[in-house]
């Protein structure tokens, strides 16, 4: 469903605003010329959504024809904006419309038409747009005649309103002179003929101005009753096409009520075709008309207000997203910094635990592992003396004879001052009284023998003269067991 | 809407407000979520490099704790000896007058050398392992008690006693002592650095 529409009609006497429905035309309000700020007023009681057609029934409306060579594209765009910048003081209300192409001169024909004099019509325009409205259609009179009244032939037609008499010259689908009598309203002409020299001599401009396209004389339509216009016999359209008149009712205007006055029927004279005007421009096309004035000041603020309010929109999500994701992070890691510091905690109290463990101790764990470890290394130096006599007595029980004078036992020296003394190998030196001290000596050679049976090593057996034999050897002794472990 | 002097289109100027409200509000809530999120992992890093020091901390002391229990058996066992007491050469000195006078060996009261600080054990921060050497001179009715004699001796209470060396010389058939001992015995003690519990 579209948003409601308005029509307001502008003219030199003030602005009309109406709305049609149901093929009746509703005057809403009217504003006399120079009541800017009492629309812009009631424009601030009216509903935002709706939409606004202008139908600007002025005068000095031009139509000028020019022959500009054949370009395309750009260029073409460029040329016309250029020419309608220079030919009409605002180019919103100007347009060009191609009458024909000659490919072989390499020319094109263009009508250039819009309003000459657009500053009675712009204050209203300002207003609305001030008030945050847009136009969807602004277009004339002779826009409207040209669109709705085509025909094969040119034609003159005349029509009423309270503005004054607007003879346009519809030349197919399109106008292309237009021409306003202001003295000779629809009111006047109930009862004053003279609208018919106005016509004629526009007749004759028409035909003057014609004879370079077309020779023929162009045809008269007159919206309006032939019963309620005043006519002259004599005056009328000598030597020229009899007019053609048509009731406004008969093309379709619907009946017009005013709404600031309880609803009563406005009674507008028979002659008055704003109505019929009015309901074409309900049903215009959007195309038709001008594009409207150049966005001003206010267009400019509110586009880039727009702008900047998506695109602050736009931020504003993506800063949520981004701080979602950095709220996230951040929850995440509180997470993961109270399981640790939990764990943290645990840990801390088991360091405690075992400091206040070592505390206990009469020296540094370290230092009591590595005196104890010096202590064992100095008792594994120390000799058992019954492990080493032991295994003496078994060798020297074989061997009654010899008699053992002297023995000696100690540790192995170091082979280095660098190192410690092999804790399990005595050195033992031996002094024996043998039977016999000569060499060979069988039962020296025995005990060495035995003594190398209980593990000795590097065995060194001397005889002396004096009769006393010297034993050295290397015995490993097994390591004393320990009785406080 | 506020009622100006002027016609002027408030829209366009409100949008902009609050399209600058927008904006500063983005900027803000990212501003503030970067913040905390910074504040946040850097709690958590201080909090992990806490930890891990603390669990290698932990680990070490675990691993020490491990070597440290064998090693208590035997300090332990070295306190009960009284090796941790200070050392006390003169009450050591009676009691080798003792037990050789229990043994019918008539001797000089040995004495003892000067202590010998073994290897490792310079600094009075930490335990040091003194070792007190003596030399026994002895005369023995035969060779079969040297054993006896040293096995008293070794259980003496007070320190670590370890026999060292040993020269026996066996003297004429016809003396009543016909065994001539010297050996050589180290009494190892433990000085307990300054400040720990007394024993």
């Amino acid at each position: 469903m579209s948003s409601p529409l308005q029509l307001l009609r502008i003219d030199a006497y003030g602005l009309e605003v109406f709305q049609c429905h149901k093929r009746e035309l509703t005057r809403l309000a009217s504003f006399a010329t120079g009541e800017f700020d009492r629309f812009a007023a009631w424009l601030q009681t009216q509903p935002h959504k709706i939409r606004y057609r202008v139908l600007a029934d002025l005068v000095d409306e031009r139509f000028e024809i020019e022959t500009l060579p054949r370009i395309r594209g750009a260029d073409r765009r460029a040329l016309i904006t250029r020419r309608l910048t220079n030919g009409f003081p605002d180019p919103g209300y100007a347009k060009a419309e191609t009458l024909g192409i000659d490919r072989r001169a390499g020319t094109e024909q263009l009508l250039f038409s819009g309003l000459a004099r657009p500053a009675r019509l712009q204050p209203w325009i300002s207003a609305l747009h001030a008030s945050g409205r847009t136009t969807e259609l602004t277009t004339s009179p002779s826009q409207l005649l040209a669109h709705f009244l085509p025909g094969e032939r040119p034609v003159l037609t005349v029509s009423f309103s309270r503005a004054g008499m607007r003879l346009s010259l519809i030349e197919g689908c399109r106008a292309s002179l237009s021409r306003m009598v202001e003295s000779a309203h629809a009111e006047a002409v109930l009862d004053d003929a003279s609208w018919q020299v106005e016509l004629d001599r526009t007749l004759h401009y028409a035909v003057t101005h014609r004879a370079e396209r077309d020779s023929s004389t162009p045809g008269i339509v007159v919206i309006a009753p032939a019963t309620a216009l005043s006519l002259s016999g004599a005056a009328t359209n000598a030597g020229h096409a009899t007019p053609k008149y048509l009731a406004p009712s008969a093309l379709g205007a619907p009946p017009i009520t005013a709404a600031e006055h309880g609803g009563p029927h406005v009674r507008p004279p028979a002659t008055d075709s704003s109505a019929l005007l009015l309901h074409w421009l309900n049903c215009a096309p959007r195309k038709l008309g001008w594009s409207g004035p150049s966005p001003g000041h206010t267009a400019h603020l509110r586009l880039g207000a727009t702008l900047a309010l998506g695109a602050s929109a736009l931020l504003l999500v993506a800063g949520i997203g981004l701080a979602h994701q950095h709220w996230h992070a951040s929850k995440a890691a509180t997470n993961e910094l109270a399981k640790l510091k939990r764990e943290i905690t645990h840990l801390q109290r088991e360091h405690n635990a075992l400091s206040a463990e070592h505390a206990m101790l009469d020296a540094r764990p370290a230092q009591i592992i590595d005196t104890v470890r010096q202590v064992t290394h100095e008792r594994n130096s120390a000799l058992d003396p019954l492990a080493l006599l032991t295994r003496l007595a078994n060798a020297f029980e074989k061997h009654p004879e010899l008699e053992l004078q002297t023995l000696a036992w100690s540790p192995l020296p170091p082979s280095s001052p660098s190192h410690a003394p092999t804790p399990t190998i005595a050195r033992v030196k031996l002094t024996l009284a043998p039977g016999s001290p000569t060499r060979p000596n069988p039962a020296l050679d025995a005990l060495a023998n035995h003594l190398e049976a209980e593990g000795a090593h590097d065995v060194l057996v001397h005889a002396s003269i004096d009769g006393i034999a010297r034993v050295e050897l290397q015995l490993p002794v097994p390591l004393a067991a320990e009785p406080d472990r | 809407m506020i009622q100006l002097p002027f016609a002027f289109d408030q829209r366009p100027v409100a949008s902009l407000v609050l399209a600058g409200a927008l904006s500063v509000s983005s900027l803000g809530i990212v501003l503030l979520s970067d913040q905390m999120r910074n504040e946040a992992l850097s709690a958590l890093s201080a909090a992990r490099n806490q930890h891990a020091r603390l669990s290698d901390e932990l680990a070490s002391e675990h691993a020490l704790a491990q070597r440290l229990k064998p090693a208590l058996i035997q300090w332990q066992a070295l306190a009960s000896r009284g090796a941790l007491q200070p050392p006390a050469p003169a009450i050591w000195s009676a009691e080798i007058s003792r037990i050789l006078a229990s043994q019918g060996i008539t001797v000089v009261p040995p004495r003892f050398g000067a202590p010998r600080l073994l290897l490792g054990m310079s600094d009075t921060a930490s335990p040091r392992l003194m070792a007190h050497g003596i030399e026994l001179d002895l005369t023995l009715r035969h060779d079969g008690r040297l054993l006896p004699l040293l096995e008293a001796l070794t259980s003496l209470r007070g320190a670590l006693v370890l026999p060292r060396a040993c020269t026996l010389t066996r003297r004429s058939d016809d003396a009543v002592d016909r065994i001539q001992a010297r050996c050589q015995l180290d009494w190892l003690t433990i000085a307990l650095p300054a400040g720990s519990p007394q024993r």
